[in-house]
């Protein structure tokens, strides 16, 4: 197999296959979450929860300053990440053709500027992962695949962008490759928090609040 | 349309190239004075600019033959002003620039008229007469 | 390409020239030409000439197969004579189905003389692909089927051109569902020298191009694909005047907007520039007059293997072939189907559980009951 044939393969069934285990799996596991509904409540409900739900979906997603340095890097690779997955005109191209819808793309080298920024913030956040005692023990197998799964996508379109690496043809389906790994590891690993992040936080603060807990 | 409507300039400002044709030319024609070597500039595999070009012209000059060919399309070749710096410019049937080349020689081979040739037209005078 | 012509074996091309109104300084404006396109050396020119014109005539035998004929139309086709077409006058063209004046049997036979006459020093030329399905009946002339004739005439080449896209890779013939197993030519000859020089069609000079080379200095170099680096070791983006617009994120969204007529980058509506190698970009076509994307259209990507099969002439290269949203409804619908068939199972699990549970008693957590 060429790189000529690697990317049409990336292209076309990969990228279908890479859709279908991603959709799929990540269908399956909010419906689950959703459907295991509350535990009955033992205690005497205070109120709904509701208000108290929404407020920590916002609240955990605000930093807390705890670690700076830490959550720094982890934000700046968070919006980076964001950024360059849907303002790179690529891959707003990628997005209207199967929404629908254009939102506007920015220019590069502002993707540029995010990408480098975020390729040092992951290494910055995998060096502390292993340094501090404590993220080491409660860092499994699991969460450093999704760390590399995450990771690879940047560094391969960085290249390809840049036309670094020994064919634009081979690096662009090197990427195209590497993100529908990513994609596959979405419904596999805690990545799935990409979708339930919000599930789980409304979950966690409204039962406090029925209980009348301060989250 | 035309193409000079669309936006894109090409830089069509000196960038100095014609000062580095410069020496590699006098480097080319010192040898050619010293030893009678031969030499070529392809004007085309430079990096040239417009406005190099026309600077390098200027700072050749213009010397005293000018001769034009009429194979398909012309071709134009000019002395320099500098004696054994040629200019030499193919053009194809329809005045597009094929080459344009620096000959560093007493003579552009394009101008000389080959043996096989003379050969050919000897006979053919021979037998007219 | 009279069957006299083809005898006078001893006749140098440069005495040949001559009697068929070639000048020799159309042959040295030619060698030039060749020389500055493929990035030679200047005074390789010269050389090339004197070279050119010593040596007999070589012997080219040029098969057509699965193919449409654009190719030959590509390096044939003007009105005046070009220089492009003048490879023509250099070389002695004993076999080409479309140019020849002879056809049927006395055909056929010329093919066979100049085979056994030039044993093992013709160059071959081969347009189209070979279809190999069913022992490759989907093809024959005079009988013959491309895979065998293509057999029988590569044994005594001493080396091979692929010309077009076909030829190299298989091209629209094998474009999927590639209902006569067509494929390149280098899928079938592998003990030959092959030098690809695909396009749909190839430019003219880089056709011309690489055959002076190969008459004169042997085989250019080549790339991974068998294309001579001369001519496509960049690619069309690399060398694209529309270019300074890709950076700065400028884009034409249809071929009739604002950006379409402001000449910005054409990658949104389905340029493959990005991977395609060729020199469109700097020799253009119509003696370099223009070339796709200066007349407006993105790069289909011709001279890159399964350029077909790509996916959309008109959608970004950054998009999926295969329509990744319907995929992703069915996979929704699929994945919401066993959700809620794991949910109520789930459920069952989960009120048999309750049922199960006894309140935890001090004693169990240890503690003593006093
Ligand atoms: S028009 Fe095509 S080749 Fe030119 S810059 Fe845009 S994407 Fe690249």
């Amino acid at each position: 197999m060429n790189e000529v044939e690697l990317l049409n393969w990336a292209r076309g069934p990969g990228l279908a296959y890479a859709t279908v285990i991603m959709v799929f799996g990540l269908t399956i596991r909010v419906i689950e979450i959703l459907s295991l509904g509350r535990p009955k409540e033992l205690a005497k409900v205070r109120s709904s929860g509701t208000g108290d739900g929404l407020k920590l979906v916002v609240k955990r997603s605000l930093p807390e300053p705890r670690n700076w340095r830490f959550i720094t890097a982890s934000y700046i690779f968070h919006i980076g990440l964001l950024v360059v997955i849907f303002f790179f005109i690529p891959h707003t191209q990628f997005f209207r053709d199967v929404f629908g819808v254009f939102w506007g793309g920015w220019p590069n080298y502002i993707i540029d500027f995010f990408t480098v920024l975020s390729i040092a913030a992951m290494m910055y956040t995998l060096v502390q992962r292993r340094i501090d005692p404590s993220r080491r023990i409660l860092t499994t197998v699991s969460d450093y695949v999704a760390w590399l799964v995450t990771f690879i996508p940047f560094v391969t379109g960085y290249m390809a962008f840049h036309r670094l690496g020994p064919d634009y043809t081979l690096m662009l389906a090197l990427h195209i490759l590497s993100v529908e790994l990513l994609m596959i590891a979405l419904p596999l690993t805690k990545l799935t928090h990409a979708v339930t992040f919000a599930i789980s936080r409304y979950y966690t603060g409204s039962s406090m609040g029925r209980r009348g807990i301060k989250a | 349309m035309n193409l000079i409507d669309i936006p894109v300039k090409t830089l069509d400002k000196p960038t100095g190239m014609a000062n580095a044709v410069m020496n590699e030319l006098s480097d080319h024609l010192k040898r050619l004075a010293d030893d009678g070597e031969t030499n070529i500039v392809d004007l085309m595999s430079l990096p040239m600019t417009e406005a190099d070009i026309n600077e390098l012209a200027d700072m050749l000059g213009v010397g005293e033959v000018k001769a034009t060919i009429s194979s398909i399309g012309t071709s134009s070749i000019r002395e320099t002003a500098y004696r054994g710096i040629w200019w030499v410019t193919h053009y194809g049937d329809d005045e597009q620039v094929l080459s344009e080349l620096i000959e560093i020689t007493q003579v552009p081979d394009i101008l000389i008229t080959h043996m096989d040739e003379i050969r050919h037209s000897a006979q053919a005078m021979a037998t007219v007469n | 390409m009279t069957p006299e012509e083809n005898n006078e074996t001893t006749e140098t091309l440069g005495q040949n020239l001559i009697g068929n109104g070639v000048s020799r300084r159309t042959f040295l404006k030619f060698c030039s030409t060749v020389a500055s396109a493929m990035a030679l050396p200047p005074t390789a020119a010269t050389a090339m000439a004197e070279t050119l014109s010593k040596a007999t005539r070589q012997s080219v035998i040029w098969l057509s197969f699965q193919e449409c004929t654009g190719c030959t139309e590509s390096i044939t086709r003007s009105h005046k004579p070009t220089l492009e077409s003048l490879i023509f006058d250099f070389v002695s063209l004993d076999y080409h189905h479309t140019l020849q004046a002879a056809s049927g049997d006395a055909a056929e036979h010329a093919r066979e003389e100049a085979q056994k006459a030039h044993k093992g020093k013709y160059i071959l030329i081969v347009d189209g692909a070979i279809p190999v399905k069913d022992d490759g009946v989907y093809s024959t002339i005079a009988g013959i089927t491309n895979l065998q004739m293509l057999k029988d005439v590569a044994a005594d080449a001493a080396a091979i051109v692929s010309v077009g896209s076909c030829a190299a890779f298989g091209g629209l013939p094998k474009a999927d569902p590639n209902p006569t197993g067509a494929v390149a030519v280098s899928d079938i000859i592998k003990d030959k020298p092959i030098i690809n020089i695909p396009g749909c069609p190839p430019i003219p000079v880089v056709m011309t191009g690489v055959l002076a080379h190969v008459l004169t200095f042997g085989i250019p170099e080549l790339d991974s694909h068998g294309r001579p680096v001369a001519f496509f070791g960049e690619s069309i983006h690399d060398r694209c005047y529309r270019r300074p617009f890709y950076d700065r994120g400028l884009f034409a969204k249809a071929f009739d907007d604002e950006g379409a007529r402001k000449g910005w980058c054409l990658f949104e509506v389905g340029c493959k520039g990005p991977t395609t190698h060729n020199a469109c970009a700097t020799v253009k076509w119509n003696n370099g007059t223009s070339f796709p994307i200066q007349s407006g259209h993105g790069c289909i990507g011709c001279s890159e293997p399964d350029f077909w099969d790509a996916g959309s002439f008109y959608k970004a290269l950054s998009t999926g072939s295969m329509n990744p949203g319907e995929w992703a409804t069915d996979a929704l619908l699929a994945g919401a189907a066993v959700g809620v068939a794991s949910g109520i199972l789930n459920k069952a699990s989960k009120s048999k559980a309750e049922k199960n549970h006894k309140p935890v008693t001090l004693e169990d957590m240890g503690g003593k009951n006093e």
